[in-house]
């Protein structure tokens, strides 16, 4: 595997604002990168790095193994679908994707050629003589990806693509884009704030907060194993308790003191337990990390229960777990953690 | 007095009211018209129809000579307008640099500077620099308050763009020349068809700063017409007005319609 992007130690400021700030990440050839965050964490602006229409104070571009950081954006090998989709409204749908295969100076035939493919790509046919405005979001959507796409760039840049869209079309939209980074193995870095959208897109996920790298790591290693409390709060719920070293284990109040697989380090920290990952038992569970709880709240979600539970110390917990028979408040249940679910994280 | 509060009745008051203002506007031009059609000589009596003061347009050389300057005139400043009003426009919008509030200002200043300023001081300049009065001295004074129009109209266009727009056909390969002329100019052509429409007008019908820059040979049909007008009221100013008219009324029904077209497709 090789690079197909990579920022070195980037810096990017904004007035006094820093967007992006020694960011440092290597995108693979033939990946699908998410980098995720909240609004203002300096995701767009990384991506807009490597388009070439922001250029870094400190630190370089490299794509493909050639650094570009000075190189305008019409001389790289990269290619953008924009949030608004940036359509070209006096062209139909034939002519925005025959754009770039055009600027690469191809011959009428080949243009023709490479259209039809990457209409048939994105499932647009008939509609290559309309004009952009007749279109639906989805469609426009589609032919964002196909205009994009069709001069083959090294790398696909997608700025929160699927933000327009309703949740259902949405969801489409991500099996379609999962289908065609398959399809046609182009690596594509991804922009989004949705950790749902990320989870279910990637390969791996960059996270950021504030212009800084946080982690790095496929989804089920962020969600599993993050490394700060911000990350494990952004990805999905958790609880996220101040925790003290107490022994072999984390004291999370005066009735509680939790085990962890986790070596973890002697500072006081944080420990993350994830909501489904706790068990509400009548009996005391067999292993160790077993607390008496008593049901606070309940709300129905659907599929799942979530209840809000208190232990005798004082702390509340958030348990889902599968719907069966409701619990209700006031009911006393012994609550488990195995310890390998009893994650220690920064702050 | 119920039924003054009725729709009816409000309907009839606010129609003739409309009908009332419309009539005060535009009745003396309609009179004008209508007198460039009568056989007499006087404007106050109608005594019959005639196309005689039209002909007598056509057969007086000074008139002609002065209406071909006025369409060479209104023609080149529109271009020249067209022009710089865009490429300023574009700079203005696209490039931050020091000054450029102050830039702005300055631009929108022909605009509501009063005529006889800025005639005085055009002549000011020409005569300081020893530039002969001409063709050219009319279409520089014309081009100076009507390029602002211009500019104005492409700077609002420019407003509503998707900056991405750009971005896209520069992220596609396009160098920025042709990104502009690719992508920004076709998004602006309605702006651009409009500017060049209402520049053609102003220039058109201009008389106090075209009266300092002109010379004899130069002078417009406004000019000439005013100079007409001070020996006293003629038919023949009638039939010239009205053909004005028709022309000014023309240009501005044009600029609508793409101002409305640049609502629709392109808007989106």
């Amino acid at each position: 595997m090789s690079a197909a992007v990579e920022w070195r130690a980037v810096r990017r400021r904004f007035g006094t604002v820093t967007a992006v700030d020694e960011v440092s990440l290597v995108v693979q050839a033939g990946e699908f990168l998410t980098l995720l965050g909240p609004s203002g964490c300096g995701k767009t602006t990384l991506l807009r790095l490597a388009a070439g229409f922001e250029t870094p104070e400190a630190g370089t571009i490299w794509l493909g193994g050639a650094d570009v950081t000075h190189e305008p954006p019409f001389r790289r090998d990269v290619n953008q679908v924009f949030q608004s989709y940036a359509l070209f409204p006096h062209l139909t749908v034939r002519d925005n994707i025959a754009f770039g295969l055009r600027r690469q100076g191809l011959p009428g035939a080949a243009v023709t050629a490479r259209v039809r493919e990457a209409v048939e790509l994105v499932a647009l046919q008939g509609c290559e003589a309309r004009w952009p405005h007749e279109l639906s979001g989805g469609q426009r959507q589609r032919v964002a990806l196909a205009r994009a796409l069709a001069p083959r760039p090294a790398v696909l840049l997608l700025d929160e693509p699927l933000s327009a869209l309703d949740a259902r079309l949405r969801r489409t939209m991500q099996e379609e884009l999962k289908r065609l980074q398959r399809q046609v193995g182009t690596t594509f870095v991804f922009v989004t704030h949705d950790q749902d959208e990320a989870m279910v897109l990637s390969d791996r996920i960059a996270v950021l907060q504030a212009g800084r790298l946080v982690q790095v790591g496929t989804g089920p290693e962020l969600y599993r194993r993050p490394a700060t409390a911000f990350v494990a709060e952004f990805l999905g719920l958790t609880n996220l308790l101040p925790a003290v070293r107490a022994g072999e284990g984390w004291r999370i109040d005066a009735a509680v003191t939790l085990a962890s697989a986790a070596a973890g380090a002697a500072a006081p920290a944080w420990i993350s337990v994830r909501p489904e990952r706790v068990a509400l038992a009548p009996a005391p569970p067999p292993g160790p990390n077993g607390f008496r709880v008593r049901v606070e709240e309940t709300v129905f979600r659907g599929a799942l229960e979530q209840l809000t539970v208190v232990t005798d110390g004082g702390t509340r917990l958030l348990v889902l777990r599968a719907g069966g028979c409701p619990a209700q408040p006031g009911q006393l249940f012994w609550a488990g953690v195995p310890p390998e679910e009893v994650v220690t994280v920064g702050a | 007095m119920r039924w003054l509060s009725s729709p009816r009745c409000f309907r009839f008051a606010t129609g003739s009211w409309t009908a009332l203002v419309l009539a005060f506007l535009h009745l003396p031009i309609v009179v004008l018209v209508a007198y460039s059609f009568n056989t007499s000589r006087l404007n106050v009596r109608w005594e019959g129809f005639t196309l005689r003061w039209y002909a007598e347009i056509w057969s007086s050389p000074v008139l002609l000579r002065a209406a071909v300057n006025s369409l060479v005139v209104a023609v080149l400043t529109a271009v020249i307008s067209v022009v710089l009003g865009t490429l300023g426009a574009w700079l203005l919008h696209r490039h931050r640099f020091r000054g450029r509030r102050w830039l702005e200002a300055l631009v929108g200043l022909p605009i509501a500077m009063p005529e006889i300023i800025l005639g005085v001081s055009l002549l000011l300049l020409f005569s300081t620099l020893a530039v002969p009065l001409g063709h050219g001295t009319v279409v520089v004074a014309h081009v100076t308050f009507c390029f602002p129009f211009v500019l104005l109209t492409v700077r609002a266009r420019l407003q509503g763009l998707d900056p991405a727009l750009e971005e896209a056909a520069l992220d596609l390969g396009a160098t920025p020349l042709r990104a502009f002329w690719l992508v920004i100019a076709p998004a602006l052509r309605p702006a651009i068809t409009a500017g060049a429409l209402l520049a053609f007008t102003l220039s058109l019908d201009e008389v106090i700063v075209t009266y300092f820059t002109a010379s004899p040979g130069a002078a417009t049909l406004p000019l000439r017409i005013f100079g007409l007008a001070r020996v006293g009221l003629n038919p023949m100013l009638n039939a010239l007005s009205t053909l004005f008219v028709g022309a000014a009324v023309l240009a501005v029904l044009l600029a609508r319609d793409q101002r409305r077209t640049s609502s629709g497709p392109a808007g989106v």
